[in-house]
């Protein structure tokens, strides 16, 4: 087992990989009531055009499968794994994102019941066609919920402006015309190349012994079968080095109170692998935090002319294959804000002259933010990075942003912030019929 | 440690070596006898956050805690029954974890005077241009609420349900409320609340007590009279079921039926109600969740929540429009077999077991024990963990049959979203 110790903060992470491939880490929190644990795979809703495990051609699969899969692989033959967590009193969930999909439970009791249990649904698939049918209501349910979720559709319609040509831009559920393409078989398929455990980790952080754990584990895994892990054959992934796809604007009306505005930025450069690309990911965090955070001159100004408010926020996204920024707000001056946020965006360099001391201000501003976070046993376990950072966990940020400074900074505004990577997508209120 | 620092000043230190930061909240309370207080409340909070004399712009808070580290600040606004309860909430990294540590408990104590009493004023009423920004965005804070669906339709529930005024507008309060608030009549309000709200103090963190203290008594809080009466709200039943339909056009419709749920704050039947609600629609083994969700696919939400404080039962489903008279009734349907003790001893168990590890888990969240110990005091009695454990344990089939058998439906709201 591998150990790594944090004396800053008074933490130890244990990592170790088993014979089948699978990747453990522990992170004992003995103070702590609870335990988290989340299986991740890295697959996710992107991952739609692959060669399937055991087969030569490429084939594409419906739409939104990577979810549908993970709503089903709850269901067993003759029982639901929620049912399983619910008689240890502990609470299971599962999320899907365009790169992976995590399987997760917290409990305070039955701690080792739980990871077993964890581990062997996920490990036990049963698809049938009667199954199937019926999830695709309750899933076409979840798509029209989402249809309603204005600022849902705002960060969709804008991904679509990026990225019009990549499975990006499909909604992670799939379309109800897409889901209902999905059969028992496609699931399989789809199964059996990306839950190999080669493809996925688990992350315990809680009240736990951790030797004792690992054994538990490791007994789990060597009473299963698995076939020999095979590297995962992916569809090229689409460069568009030079932002040609992009949409610059589009604009939609829906029954909303006021005006939603939403900027892109796509990343056309190349990000470094590894812990330089979790490097690359804090630098482009503090550019924007100086650009476009409460601190800076800009931002007040549009406040006070009322063309932003607290509704106005800003991300930055990296997973594998892509990254992006978008920065957003409700108001009545959607066109003034588009304009304000491109023009900043434009005039980044310029205005990073002589902020050293506001950069060391967010430097320290990000890293108090990071030792926050660390309260979270949920944030610790989810931020974990096993393939796109090197292992990288909560504990390795703060030793990085100490070392980056305003030059940094400067060099990743130049390589991210191109005009050409620009476009913005807003939502105006529907025209009253009566009036 | 509790200790009353003045008339109506409590203290609370919560020591605890648990998390890597210190949490201090400030707590204004107040029992409410006019609707247009929420407003007012919700408006003085949002302009104390952003603005004071020594930080007159969101940006000088903003710097100022970044120099705390990124210290998290902000203020809330929420209700327990009749209550009112302003929050000034501060979350600082504790110096231990620091690279150069500083006293930043200090800094933090000398902020959160700075904001509390030295509020962006002149000649007896709020900054202008300030108190104008801040009441245009709650105007469009609160209108934005309406985009939100599922929200939309639990408030519009409310407002059929309530009989009182209060009781029936949002924690935030209404917009017809707001447009008549005036910077002077509002800085009137501030200076009563600063006089004669009860004020709660608490500290949770790695701390030493003293230290503490002696931050704690630097804030001028004079002494207090006007003490909290009543926390709990209470109306008669209604023989007569109101059914409110709006019709939008929409993707998904939303059925939100209330129960008047009559049991009183951690008596005997109010841990009986905590089962009941969980059984009925508090978590994924819930009869609601089961069966209007997974069995018949009827919703893809279906759920309940209970406010003790407010007698109140709340169920929330998001539902196709044509579905509406069988989802109704198999709604329905869920509180009739409790009532009727139809669940088993496993489920029963299942649900205690599922209820003991949300309260244990939510142990490992800082804000707990703080609000745990704001609970202890206003319903004066005071529970423990352990209490809250064996209280629940001790929840009969038969305490559950009986305060199914006292939920009674009242209202009903329909968002009609058409037939798509």
């Amino acid at each position: 087992m591998e150990i790594n110790s944090y004396p800053q903060f008074g933490e130890t992470l244990y990592t170790a990989t088993l014979d089948n491939g699978l990747k453990v880490n522990f992170l004992p929190r003995t103070d702590f009531h609870k335990t988290y644990g989340i299986l991740t795979t890295d697959y996710g809703s992107v991952d739609n055009e692959f060669v399937p495990l055991g087969e030569t051609e490429i084939r594409r699969f419906p739409d939104g499968i990577a979810h549908f899969l993970e709503h089903k692989l709850f269901e067993k033959e003759d029982h639901d794994a929620f049912e399983l967590f619910g008689k240890y009193g502990a609470d299971a969930n599962a999320f899907t994102s365009f790169t992976r999909t995590s399987y997760l439970f917290q409990t305070t009791q039955n701690v080792a019941k739980c990871v077993t249990t964890l581990l062997d649904f996920v490990q036990t698939p049963y698809f049938s066609e009667k199954t199937v049918e019926k999830e695709k209501g309750i899933i076409g349910q979840e798509i029209k919920m989402y249809d309603d979720d204005s600022n849902w559709r705002l960060y969709f319609g804008i991904i679509e402006n990026m990225y019009p040509k990549n499975s990006l831009s499909i909604d992670i559920a799939g379309t109800v015309d897409s889901i209902n393409k999905i059969t028992a078989k496609d699931l399989y398929d789809c199964y059996k190349t990306f839950y190999q455990p080669s493809n996925m980790d688990l992350f315990l952080v809680g009240n736990f012994e951790v030797e004792a754990m690992l054994e538990l584990i490791k007994e789990n895994q060597a009473v299963k079968e698995f076939p020999s892990p095979e590297p995962i054959k992916r569809a090229e992934e689409f460069f568009d080095l030079e932002g040609r796809d992009i949409i610059p604007y589009r604009m939609t009306e829906l029954e909303v109170q006021r005006p939603k505005t939403i900027i892109g930025i796509k990343g056309l450069d190349k990000v470094p692998a590894g812990r330089a690309g979790l490097r690359y990911k804090l630098a482009v965090e503090l550019l924007l935090y100086l650009l476009y955070s409460e601190t800076s001159d800009k931002y007040l100004e549009l406040y006070d002319e009322g063309i932003l408010d607290d509704s106005f926020g800003y991300d930055f996204s990296l997973e594998r294959g892509f990254h992006f920024a978008t920065i957003s707000g409700d108001t009545n001056k959607p066109q003034e804000l588009s304009n304000a946020v491109i023009e900043i965006a434009e005039h980044a360099l310029e205005f990073l002259e002589d902020k050293e001391a506001a950069f060391e201000l967010a430097k320290r501003e990000l890293i108090g933010r990071n030792i926050q976070a660390m309260n979270s046993l949920e944030s610790i376990a989810n931020r974990y990075e096993a393939e796109l950072f090197e292992n990288a966990t909560l504990f390795d940020v703060g030793a990085l942003l100490e070392q980056l400074t305003l030059a940094d900074i400067k060099a990743v505004a130049k390589q991210f912030l191109r005009s050409e990577a620009i476009s913005v997508y807003q939502i105006l209120p529907k025209e009253d019929e009566d009036k | 440690m509790q200790k009353e620092i003045n008339t109506g000043v409590m203290l609370n230190v919560i020591p605890t070596q648990q998390f890597k930061t210190t949490r201090v909240v400030i707590s204004f309370l107040k029992e409410l006898t006019d609707r247009k207080e929420l407003v007012m409340r919700t408006l003085l909070a949002n302009i104390l956050e952003t603005s004071s004399q020594a930080y007159p712009t969101q940006k000088a808070v903003a710097l100022e805690l970044s120099k705390m580290y990124g210290a998290s600040f902000g203020t809330t606004v929420s209700r327990r029954g009749q209550v009112h309860i302003l929050n000034f909430v501060l979350n600082c990294v504790n110096d231990n974890y620091l690279l150069h540590p500083e006293d930043l408990l200090g800094q933090v104590f000398s902020f959160l005077k700075e904001l509390i009493f030295a509020p962006l004023a002149n000649d007896g009423a709020f900054d202008e241009a300030t108190f104008e920004r801040q009441k245009l965005n709650l105007t469009a804070y609160i209108e934005a609420v309406k985009d939100n669906k599922q929200s939309y339709a639990a408030l519009e529930l409310q407002k059929v349900y309530f009989e009182d005024a209060i009781q029936q507008a949002a924690n935030y309060g209404t917009v017809e409320d707001l447009a008549s608030v005036t910077a002077a009549e509002l800085y009137a309000y501030y200076l009563e609340m600063l006089q004669n709200d009860q004020i709660q103090i608490f500290v949770s963190g790695d701390v030493l007590e003293a230290e503490v203290e002696e931050n704690v008594l630097a804030l001028p809080f004079g002494k207090r009279t006007t003490a909290i009466t009543k926390l709990c709200y209470e109306q008669p039943i209604r023989t007569q079921v109101v059914e409110v339909v709006e019709k939008q056009t929409l993707n998904q419709s939303k059925l939100d039926l209330a129960y008047r749920l009559p049991t009183t704050y951690r008596d005997a039947d109010h841990y009986a109600a905590v089962v009941f609600n969980a059984l009925l629609g508090g978590s994924p083994q819930s009869k609601l969740f089961a069966n209007v969700r997974e069995k018949e696919s009827l919703a893809y939400y279906a759920s309940s929540n209970f406010d003790p404080f407010r007698q109140l039962l709340l169920i929330q489903t998001g539902i196709k429009t044509r579905d509406k008279e069988k989802a109704y009734s198999l709604i329905r349907q869920q509180v009739t077999d409790l009532a009727a003790g139809k669940f088993s001893e496993t489920e029963l168990e299942n649900i205690k077991l599922n209820l003991i590890n949300g309260y244990e888990s939510r142990l490992d969240n800082q804000m707990t024990a703080i609000t745990r110990s704001q609970l202890d005091i206003l319903s004066q009695v005071s529970e423990t963990p352990a209490t809250w454990i064996e209280k629940i344990n001790q929840v009969s089939h038969q305490d559950v049959v009986e305060v199914a058998n006292l939920a009674e439906l009242q209202a009903v709201f329909f968002l009609d979203g058409g037939h798509i």
